[in-house]
Order: structure tokens, then C-alpha cells, then sequence
């Protein structure tokens, strides 16, 4: 359960404040799954970043299952980033000195979870995205659409709650683009995973649970209002 | 491979820029590895005095004036040099209040052809048994029952001899009586000391024997006279009055003569030390610098990492990790070079010491691992030191700015 309050972002750039997101009050139950869709600088990615705690808000809370995020210390709030969300960007995350397997573990070097289950959950993961042929291969030599899909695995290995998609499939194809969002669709009623997805496909923001619309830092369309 | 290390990952890194990771390899295997080297070189002669000290157990060297540097050379670095005074000298010197002992010791050429010695390389000097405290203190093993003025000598601890063996200096024959302690001195160690009056007898015996170079020496004749004084007495008064009671003679205080031996290899090779010094201190920038850019180049895969979990702590480590086994390599790489340096040299340069007299004494086995270890610090604390501002920046950044940089 995801529930926002008043959640304010106000980046100062010189002397002049924008306001990127503006009092967005929000409630995602668990095992939703919800799209966001709106103009490019709407706030969507912001918005996103204060719920994962990527970005501390100006004003307002973030609760995530009852715990207001914003108030924990920087262990405790990177631990829940680590159990409990999986972040998917926009562009590619992969670190580029590490193979796809190795990329896919990388969330267990910053836990206390037993190494050998994520490994052998890692290569679950790589399968489940149809990559695992190419668990040793290096970010460069692995497609776009691969590249995300190992990003989709990473995202999943700690079997978070929580899955924040920003424009995950801004740079794919439109046949990857519907894998992709099949594959979600997939995790979110097989894991029971919750998702939060930016895109600018309305056709694909259709296919979700509830699509929101964001403009100018403030949400003006959810079914649930 | 189940996981990915911290290590693993800072490994990755390292790898990803060999040139600049082999540059900074480098850099730091100059700095450590000259700091290994001096310091080892310093720690030689450090011991060589202190031992020196010791076994010299005496606080002034009294020599016939204008001779005091050939003293030191004797003694320091175990080179025969012959000059003599009259023996009276040292009654004059025991009468001066505060003096407690004066034993003087006499300098015979070890002239390598003809009948000189057995055994090359060696010292011969005369030695006073009543007055001495510089030889019988240190000796190791003895044959049993009191030294026989007229046929013992007693040799320093490297001369290849057995107590109880016959030795013939100057086609006299002789009889170890005792050997010494080692030190790793030449002068103690490579000296075959006799009883003054057989001294005396002994170049008697070689003005009249015929085909044996002759000695210089004659009866009555000493080199130098070593002088202790008693704890309370001032050192420098009681030399002051020694060169105003007795003319021609110089006195040199021990301490100042071997301290003057740190100075000088200080002076020599002390450039070496200020010169690990500055490197050390411009490869901490160095680091320092080069791991400012990495930090805003990896911004991103930094904020990634913080998106997947990581704490502003594992960020922190990973930085100091990188920065730390880079230099970690260039400081073993240093000790290595400079050991296998010194292992193929050390005749070289323990030579070239000799050559300089400079007393020495290799360091043993825990010394020279102990200078290994803290050039190690040295290495480590370059890298510790040179990236904790970076590292310090990198925990400062928020994720979502790390991440949308270069977006
Ligand atoms: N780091 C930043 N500094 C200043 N302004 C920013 C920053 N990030 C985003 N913005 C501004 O905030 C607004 C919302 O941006 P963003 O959240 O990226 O929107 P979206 O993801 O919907 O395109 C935009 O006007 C953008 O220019
Ligand atoms: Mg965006």
C-alpha cells in the first residue's frame, strides 16, 4: 500500500522555484497496478522519485504499508529501497563492468539476504525475461530491449512490493514495448507485485488496473477520485 | 560466482581504466618504494652507531692532532690507518678528574703481502688488557684459564679462526685465545686484537726479520686512546681540558663523531626521503583528483547503485575501496622492486657504505619486515587519505540528481 500526502516537489534553479509536483495526494492498494501518462515535464518522474525515496519531497509524506519513508535515516530508507522497490528507468541502468547475471545480483551486495538464493534466484529472474542465454554478457553486447529486460530481472530479484517503471519502454520498438508490458502484467499477477508505470503509450496505460493523467505537478484524472 | 563484492565490483573499475589505474600503480610504487629503500638504508646506519656505541663503551677518542678523521675512519668502517703518539698520553689522561678509564689501542699494518696475516681483510690492533673496556667485555667464547700476554690474541667475531687455534701474524705464531660477539662491524668484527707489549715485541721482531715487511710501530708507541668518563662528569669540559693539558692531541666526543655519521648520510641521502615525502604528498592530490572526475563520471551508475539499495556508507566504501587497492598495489609492487633491488645490490651498496664510512648493520629479518609494513601504511594511507573528499562527495549526492545527470 502506497499512500501520498500533500507530496510537494520544488526545484530551485537560480532564483526562479518550479514547481514540479504540487500536492498530489495519492492511494495505490497493494497488487495494483497503475500508469501514469502525461506531457513531458508534468512531474511524473518526480513523482516517482520522492514514492522510491530517490528524492526527498519539499513538502508532504510518502507512506509505504504504513511507513512514512521521508523520516527514516539513510540506512533504513535504503534498505527499503533495496527489499521493497525495484526501480525500472527510462534509459539504461545496467553498470557496464558487470554481465547480465552479475547486474542481476547486484541488489544482494547491499543486503543482508543469503548471497546463494539470489544467485540462483537471479538466473530464475534472467529466465523468466528470456535471457538466460546471455547471463554472461556484457551490457555492450546485448540489445536495447535486453539491456531493459536485465534491468526487469535486477528490478525483481529481492521480490519487492513494489515495481516504479519510468518510461520503460520509451526507447524500445513497439513489438518489445508490448513484451515488455506483457511481462509485467505477467509478474503483477503472478508475484502480486504493485506497479506504478510511466508511459506515453495511452494504448498500453489502457491495460492497466487504473491509469492517472498527470499536468503541470498535479494529477487531473484518477478513476478513484 | 554467487555474489558481487564491494571488492568485485571496485576490481571491475580498476580494470575498466587500465592506463589510468596502471599510471597510478606506477606513481605510487616510485613513492613507496624510494621510502623502503631509504629507510632501510637509514635503519642500517642507525644500528651500526648504536652498536658502535655500545661496544666502544666510551665516551672520548683522544688521537695525535690532525689524525682525529683517520681515527674515525678505523673504527667506523674498519680501515687501517697508521699514526701513533707517545704512550704517556694516557697517564696524563687518567689524572684529569672525572676521567674513570683511558685504554689505549694501537693501529699495526695488515700490509697483504708477505707474512702479514692468515686471513686477508683483516685488522691489527694493539690492545691494552689492564686498561681495556672495549675488548674482553664482549667476548663470546674463550679457551679456558687467564690470557697469556705473550702468545694470545683475541679476534672479532667474523675472523674465520677457533679458540685454542694456532695464527701467524707476521711468521710469529699465536693462539686464539677468545673470539668475539658479533656485531656485523667490520672494526669489531674482522679485528684480531694483541696485548700491547706483544705488539710491541712483534714489530721488534719484524725490523729484524729478514723478508717481512717491517712496522712502523715502535715500543711505546699508541694510536688512539678511548676515554670513559664518570656519568655526572660534563663530556665536553673534560675533553676541553684534556686539549688544553696535553699538547698535540685532538679528542673527539663519540657521540658528536657518530652523530656526524647520520648527518652526513643524511646529507647524502636524505633528498631521497624529502623526495618520497613530496611524492607522497602529490600523489595523495594525485588521488585525490582522479578520483574527483571518477566520482562525477560514475554519477550515474553511483545513483543507480543508491536506487538498488545501496547506502551512503557502501557508496562511501566502494571509493575508498577503489582508491585504496590501487595504491595497495603500488605500495607491494615498491616494497618489491626495492627488496629484489637491495637483495641483488647489497654487496653494492653495503660496499659503497664502507666506502663512505658509514658504520652499518644489515637490518634483521623483523626490521626489514617492519619497514615493509609501515611503507605499506604508507601506501594505503595514500589511498585512504587522497579519496575521502571524493568519497565524502559522493555520499552527498541525492539519487535522482545522480541518475538524471547526463540525461
Ligand atoms: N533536477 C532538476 N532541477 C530543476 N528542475 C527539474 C529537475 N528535474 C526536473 N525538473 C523540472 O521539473 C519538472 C518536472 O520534471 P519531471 O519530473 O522530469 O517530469 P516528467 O517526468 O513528467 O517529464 C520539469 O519542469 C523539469 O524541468
Ligand atoms: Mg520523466
Amino acid at each position: 500500500m502506497i499512500v501520498t500526502e500533500n507530496l510537494t516537489k520544488i526545484y530551485r534553479v537560480g532564483d526562479r522555484d518550479i514547481e514540479a509536483v504540487i500536492d498530489v495526494g495519492l492511494r495505490i492498494s497493494d497488487n495494483e497496478f497503475v500508469s501514469i501518462v502525461g506531457h513531458s515535464g508534468s512531474g511524473k518522474t518526480t513523482l516517482l522519485s520522492m514514492i522510491g525515496g530517490l528524492t526527498r519531497p519539499t513538502k508532504g509524506k510518502v507512506f509505504v504499508d504504513g511507513i512514512d519513508i521521508w523520516s527514516l535515516g539513510d540506512k533504513e530508507l535504503s534498505k527499503l529501497r533495496n527489499e521493497k522497490i525495484g526501480f525500472i528507468f527510462q534509459f539504461s541502468s545496467l553498470i557496464p563492468t558487470l554481465t547480465a547475471l552479475e547486474n542481476v545480483m547486484l541488489p544482494a551486495t547491499f543486503s543482508q539476504n543469503k548471497k546463494k538464493e539470489v544467485a540462483i534466484r537471479a538466473e530464475e529472474m534472467l529466465d523468466l525475461v528470456e535471457l538466460s542465454h546471455r547471463i554472461d554478457s556484457y551490457p555492450s553486447q546485448l540489445s536495447g530491449g535486453e539491456q531493459r529486460r536485465v534491468a526487469i530481472a535486477r528490478a525483481l530479484v529481492n521480490k519487492p512490493k513494489i515495481i516504479l517503471a519510468d518510461e520503460p519502454t520509451g526507447d524500445l520498438d513497439h513489438e518489445t514495448e508490448k513484451d515488455v508490458i506483457d511481462l509485467f502484467l505477467k509478474i503483477n499477477k503472478e508475484f502480486n507485485t504493485t506497479f506504478l508505470l510511466v508511459t506515453h503509450n495511452i494504448e498500453l496505460a489502457m491495460k492497466a488496473d487504473r491509469k492517472l493523467v498527470m499536468d503541470q505537478g498535479k494529477i487531473i484524472e484518477d478513476p478513484n477520485d | 560466482m554467487t555474489s558481487v563484492s564491494l571488492s568485485y565490483l571496485a576490481r571491475r573499475n580498476i580494470v575498466r581504466k587500465s592506463f589510468r589505474s596502471i599510471v597510478l600503480i606506477f606513481a605510487v610504487s616510485i613513492s613507496v618504494g624510494v621510502l623502503f629503500s631509504t629507510t632501510l638504508m637509514l635503519k642500517s646506519i642507525d644500528k651500526g652507531i648504536k652498536v658502535e656505541m655500545e661496544r666502544l663503551g666510551a665516551d672520548l677518542l683522544v688521537a695525535p692532532v690532525g689524525y682525529e678523521a683517520k681515527a674515525r675512519t678505523v673504527l667506523v668502517s674498519g680501515e687501517p690507518q697508521i699514526f701513533y703518539m707517545g704512550e704517556e698520553v694516557v697517564d696524563k689522561i687518567i689524572a684529569i678528574p672525572g676521567v674513570v678509564a683511558a685504554s689505549p689501542q694501537i693501529f699495526m699494518e695488515t700490509s697483504s703481502y708477505l707474512l702479514c696475516c692468515e686471513i686477508l681483510e683483516t685488522l691489527l690492533v694493539g690492545f691494552d688488557p689492564e686498561t681495556d673496556f672495549t675488548v674482553t667485555p664482549w667476548i663470546e667464547s674463550r679457551v679456558d684459564g687467564p690470557i697469556d700476554y705473550e702468545r694470545d690474541i683475541i679476534t672479532g667475531g667474523m675472523v674465520a679462526v677457533y679458540e685454542g687455534y694456532a695464527y701467524y701474524i707476521y711468521g710469529q705464531e699465536f693462539r686464539v685465545y677468545a673470539r668475539l660477539q658479533k656485531t656485523g662491524l667490520n672494526y669489531f668484527d674482522r679485528t684480531i686484537f694483541i696485548p700491547r707489549a706483544r705488539a710491541y715485541k712483534l714489530a721488534q721482531q719484524t725490523k729484524e726479520r729478514k723478508g717481512v715487511a717491517p712496522l712502523k710501530l715502535s715500543s711505546g708507541d699508541v694510536s688512539i686512546v678511548l676515554v670513559r668518563v664518570s656519568p655526572n662528569a660534563n663530556v665536553t669540559k673534560i675533553a676541553e681540558q684534556i686539549k688544553r693539558d696535553i699538547p698535540d692531541v685532538s679528542v673527539l666526543k663519540i657521540q658528536d663523531m657518530l652523530a656526524n655519521t647520520k648527518q652526513i648520510f643524511l646529507k647524502l641521502f636524505g633528498g631521497l626521503l624529502v623526495f618520497s615525502a613530496v611524492l607522497w604528498v602529490a600523489n595523495t592530490l594525485m588521488i585525490s583528483a582522479i578520483f574527483s572526475t571518477i566520482v562525477s563520471e560514475r554519477q550515474r551508475e553511483l545513483g543507480i547503485l543508491r536506487a538498488i539499495g545501496a547506502d551512503r556508507n557502501a557508496v562511501f566504501r566502494l571509493i575508498i575501496l577503489e582508491a585504496v587497492i590501487l595504491t595497495s598495489i603500488g605500495g607491494i609492487l615498491g616494497i618489491a622492486v626495492g627488496s629484489i633491488t637491495f637483495t641483488i645490490f647489497k654487496s653494492h651498496i653495503l660496499s659503497s657504505f664502507t666506502m663512505l664510512k658509514f658504520p652499518y648493520i644489515w637490518p634483521s629479518s623483523p626490521e626489514i619486515l617492519a619497514i615493509g609494513l609501515g611503507s605499506f601504511l604508507a601506501s594505503l594511507a595514500m589511498g585512504i587519505i587522497g579519496a575521502l573528499y571524493p568519497g565524502f562527495i559522493s555520499t552527498k549526492l541525492e539519487p535522482y540528481f545522480a541518475i538524471r545527470k547526463g540525461e
